[in-house]
Formats: C-alpha cells, sequence, structure tokens
C-alpha cells in the first residue's frame, strides 16, 4: 500500500469529506478485487478493513461508485469503443480476436441520474416508500425517481426504472407520471410500470391508467383494471396481461419463469446483481423454468447449476459467465 | 501572464477574431461549416469560464490553444459515438438503451477515454484487458510482457485517473 496520497486524491477526499489514507486504501483493495484472483484469506482480510471503520466505509463506497458505474457500461459497447487500434500491436490485436465473440450480455448505464435522483434503489434493492399524497410507491432494482409534489404532482420515473404504484386508498386526485418519452396519469387504482428502454410495459391491476398523447392534438389511452400495453413511439399496444399477477413478483421478491431461454432469463436475473450476468452462444437457448429468490442471485445462479448443464464462471464478483459443462468448465466452477 | 477577463474584453476578443477563428476551424473540420460555427461559440464560452484573458499579442494563440482541444474532444466524441452505435447495432434489441441512458453511457465513455488517454499505452492497456476483455492479473501480465506488480501498479494508477475523471463536473 502507498505511502503518499497523490494531491489529486487528496483533493478528491476532500470534496467527498473522506481521508486521504481510507481513500488510497479503499482504491487498493478495489484493485485487488479486480485481479481475479484473490483468495479466501485475502477477501476475509478486505472484509475486516471494511467493518473497522466507518471512514473506511464511506471511502468504500465511493470507490464502490465508479466501480459500480465501470460495471455498468456494456461490456462489449467499452470493449468496442474504448480500444485504440493505433495503440495496440498486431500481435496484442490477435490476441484479443481470440477473446471476441462473447454471448448475450446485459448491462445498465444510467448511473448518473440515479445517484442524484430522489429516491432510488441499487441492485438488487428493494424499496418502498409513501409519496405525499398517500401513494404507496415500491421500486424494484437499480430504480429511481424523481418526486415533485412542491409546483404540480408529479413523479419522475428514471431510464431503466420498474416500479409499482398503489393508490387504492388514495383520495387526491390523478397522479401525472413521467417516464422515458411517455406521460401518464394514474387515477385511484394499482399499476406496475416498467422502462425496457425503448418501450414501456404498463398493466393495470386495478383502477385505470391514461396514457397522454405524445404529440398535442392526439388522443390519450385509458387501460383499465385487468388490461396491459406495451407503449412506445409508435402509439400503445394493448396486450394480455397474466391473470395470475405475475407482473407484481418482484415486489414478493420472486423472479419466476416459464420456459424461458437461458439469456433472457440471464438478463431478467442480471437486474439484480452488480456487473454483468452472460452466457455462451452454446447455452443461450437452454429453457429454464422455475421461481427463484431476487435477494440472492449467487444462490439462484448455483440452483440453476443444478438444473442445467451448465457451469458458473465467475470471473470476478462482478463479471459472471455461465458457459456449457465440461471437464475444464467442471474445475473452474469451484474456483470462487 | 493574464489578467482577470472583463466582459467588454471578451467582447472586443470576439468583434476582433471570431471571423478568423471560424476560418481556422472550418479548414481544421474539412470544411464543416456548421461544427465550426459551434466550436466558434464553445471557445469564447470556454475563455470566459477559464477566467484568463490573454496578453496583447497573444490573441490569436490563445484562441487556437483552446480552439485545438475542442477539436480534438469533438472527433472523440464522434469517434466514441460511432463506436458506441455500432456496438449496439449488434445486439438484440430488446436491450436497446434509451436515450437518456445513450448519453449517459458516452459521457462515462467520453470521460474513461479522456482518462485513458492521458496514461502511458502499457497503463491504459492493462485496464482496458482487465475490466473490459474479463482478463485476471496473471493474465494481463502475460499478455502485457511485464511484471504481476507492475500490472497492479498500472491498475491503480488507471483506476484513480477514473475516478477523478467521473467526479470532474461536466463541460
Amino acid at each position: 500500500m502507498s505511502e503518499r496520497v497523490p494531491a489529486a486524491l487528496v483533493d478528491f477526499a476532500a470534496r467527498h469529506g473522506l481521508e486521504p489514507s481510507r481513500l488510497q486504501a479503499a482504491l487498493d483493495w478495489q484493485v485487488s478485487l479486480w485481479s481475479g484472483e484473490m483468495g479466501a484469506d485475502e477477501r476475509r482480510a478486505w472484509a475486516a478493513w471494511l467493518s473497522a471503520d466507518t471512514g473506511n466505509q464511506r471511502a468504500w463506497t465511493a470507490v464502490e461508485r465508479l466501480a459500480g458505474r465501470l460495471g455498468d457500461l456494456p461490456d462489449d459497447v467499452a470493449r468496442h469503443s474504448l480500444k485504440r487500434p493505433a495503440r495496440i500491436s498486431r500481435r496484442q490485436a490477435l490476441g484479443l480476436a481470440g477473446l471476441a465473440g462473447v454471448g448475450a450480455l446485459v448491462g445498465r448505464s444510467d448511473w448518473t441520474a440515479r445517484a442524484v435522483a430522489d429516491c432510488r434503489s441499487g441492485a438488487g434493492e428493494l424499496r418502498s416508500l409513501t409519496l405525499p399524497d398517500g401513494s404507496g410507491l415500491m421500486l424494484n432494482t437499480a430504480s429511481a425517481v424523481n418526486l415533485d409534489f412542491a409546483a404540480d404532482r408529479r413523479l419522475r420515473v428514471l431510464a431503466g426504472s420498474e416500479i409499482a404504484l398503489d393508490r387504492r386508498r388514495v383520495s387526491a386526485g390523478p397522479l401525472r407520471i413521467e417516464m422515458s418519452d411517455t406521460r401518464l396519469e394514474a387515477g385511484s387504482g394499482h399499476v406496475a410500470l416498467r422502462d425496457h428502454g425503448d418501450r414501456l410495459r404498463v398493466a393495470v391491476l386495478d383502477g385505470t391508467l391514461r396514457v397522454l398523447p405524445r404529440r398535442a392534438g392526439g388522443t390519450a389511452t385509458t387501460l383499465k383494471g385487468g388490461e396491459a400495453a406495451w407503449v412506445s413511439a409508435h402509439g400503445v399496444r394493448r396486450s394480455p396481461l397474466a391473470t395470475d399477477h405475475r407482473v407484481l413478483d418482484w415486489t414478493r421478491g420472486v423472479l419466476r419463469v416459464d420456459r424461458q431461454p437461458l439469456a433472457a432469463f440471464l438478463a431478467e436475473l442480471g437486474r439484480y446483481r452488480h456487473g454483468f450476468l452472460y452466457c455462451d452462444d452454446a447455452v443461450s437457448s437452454l429453457v429454464v423454468s422455475g421461481a427463484f429468490r431476487i435477494d440472492n442471485t449467487d444462490f439462484a445462479l448455483q440452483s440453476l447449476a443444478q438444473a442445467l448443464p451448465v457451469a458458473v464462471h465467475y470471473r470476478t464478483p462482478w463479471l459472471v459467465k455461465i458457459g456449457p459443462l465440461d471437464n475444464v468448465a467442471k474445475k473452474n466452477a469451484f474456483l470462487v | 501572464m493574464f489578467s482577470n477577463a472583463l466582459n467588454a474584453d471578451i467582447g472586443v476578443l470576439y468583434r476582433d477574431h471570431s471571423g478568423w477563428l471560424f476560418g481556422w476551424l472550418r479548414r481544421r473540420l474539412g470544411g464543416n461549416t456548421a461544427d465550426a460555427a459551434d466550436l466558434v461559440q464553445d471557445t469564447y464560452v470556454r475563455l470566459i469560464d477559464s477566467g484568463r484573458y490573454p496578453r496583447a499579442g497573444e490573441h490569436r494563440a490563445f484562441l487556437t490553444q483552446i480552439a485545438r482541444s475542442l477539436v480534438i474532444d469533438l472527433h472523440r466524441r464522434r469517434r466514441l459515438e460511432a463506436a458506441y452505435l455500432e456496438a449496439l447495432a449488434a445486439r438484440p434489441e430488446e436491450v436497446a438503451p434509451s436515450s437518456e441512458q445513450h448519453t449517459l453511457v458516452l459521457d462515462t465513455l467520453i470521460r474513461i477515454d479522456e482518462a485513458l488517454d492521458r496514461l502511458p499505452a502499457r497503463v491504459s492497456r492493462a485496464f482496458l484487458l482487465s475490466r473490459f476483455e474479463g482478463l485476471t492479473y496473471h493474465q494481463v501480465a502475460a499478455r502485457l510482457g511485464v511484471s504481476h506488480g507492475a500490472v497492479r501498479k498500472y491498475m491503480l494508477k488507471a483506476t484513480q485517473a477514473c475516478l477523478l475523471a467521473l467526479d470532474e463536473p461536466s463541460r
């Protein structure tokens, strides 16, 4: 561990109310964790350092935030964009080519906006709160909202979020929701909303939800209890709502799937953990069914390895790959 | 070398040199007048933000110094954006990010790219191999032909640089 802390780091520490030496130590630990070679003893030492002092925890939070933001960069995108052709020798370039071709990747990216939001949940975290008008709001993993109840009553839901809004016992008027490029108006009732990037999934379990037109002169669409729809720039497309209210499974900490391809399942499960969870093309279309706890995704991965001919490779705690089961894979699966 | 900038002085700099600067930028941007016009404005904004004012006889040199870095920034942004879009095009549609996510990813990419650019090539290579190729430090060491200890040192340096780069206020 280096003794002298660089001046720029001292300034960073001062801006964030951290002790420079603890910040330096946190960086050292982060670099160790990223090595992919950390043994059980070193892991315990890291845990001991972390629990020894709240100053250490605050320093760690700052460094982990960086890790989160880096981890949220879609891997393929980062690899593709940050690579510098001019600087890579021919030999190195040939070496890298061998590593291309990873399977489906899962990434989330909207870290900065989430960090400053009024209410947010981290990866794997569920949060619930009561809004000033009495609405019950639940945030699924890695979600964030901004509240504006001072001027007009408005809920802004940030990119990639999934929420459930319960207004069944609210007497106040409708609540305006802004999500992606869509404006919604929730009456009294119970709705579940998820931002899929280019479109929204809206489900009305009870009461009504109005999808307001994007352009002046357009007409609003009203969805009633038991109805669901996809909302995008192309309009509102109604689609059936599963009658068993599966859309609210996450509010009970459960991920339930029925005959879902592995790649799609990992995309879902990956939302509940930091970093990347992806699979080899060779196993991406294996079929997954079952119910999984979302508060322990490592356990979910273990159960997966028991149910399917796959091996789980922990390259780092943040980079997990599901590959086909073979002898090499069997050996590596127990490295961590 | 510099006195505090006054708005009136900036006004004079704008009157005397903006036309010339526009021509200078347009030549460097392959004749693109829209980009050149944008960067003229950005140059003066950055001059005002810097709170510095060039000495007599150094006006144009000072303006081109700012403009040159803006041209580099623009090329960087375009290059990363193109690479990003190319990577996105190769992915299944259901994981396409929203425009907000798009902006944030691009912002992170630009900051990391700038930070890595300021580091020695070996340091940034080590960082990219570890973080985005999933290599262990032993594998990175073998790939770069350096010791394991050197990889650790490179990683620490790059991680510090990224921490600072992501903390800078956006421009």
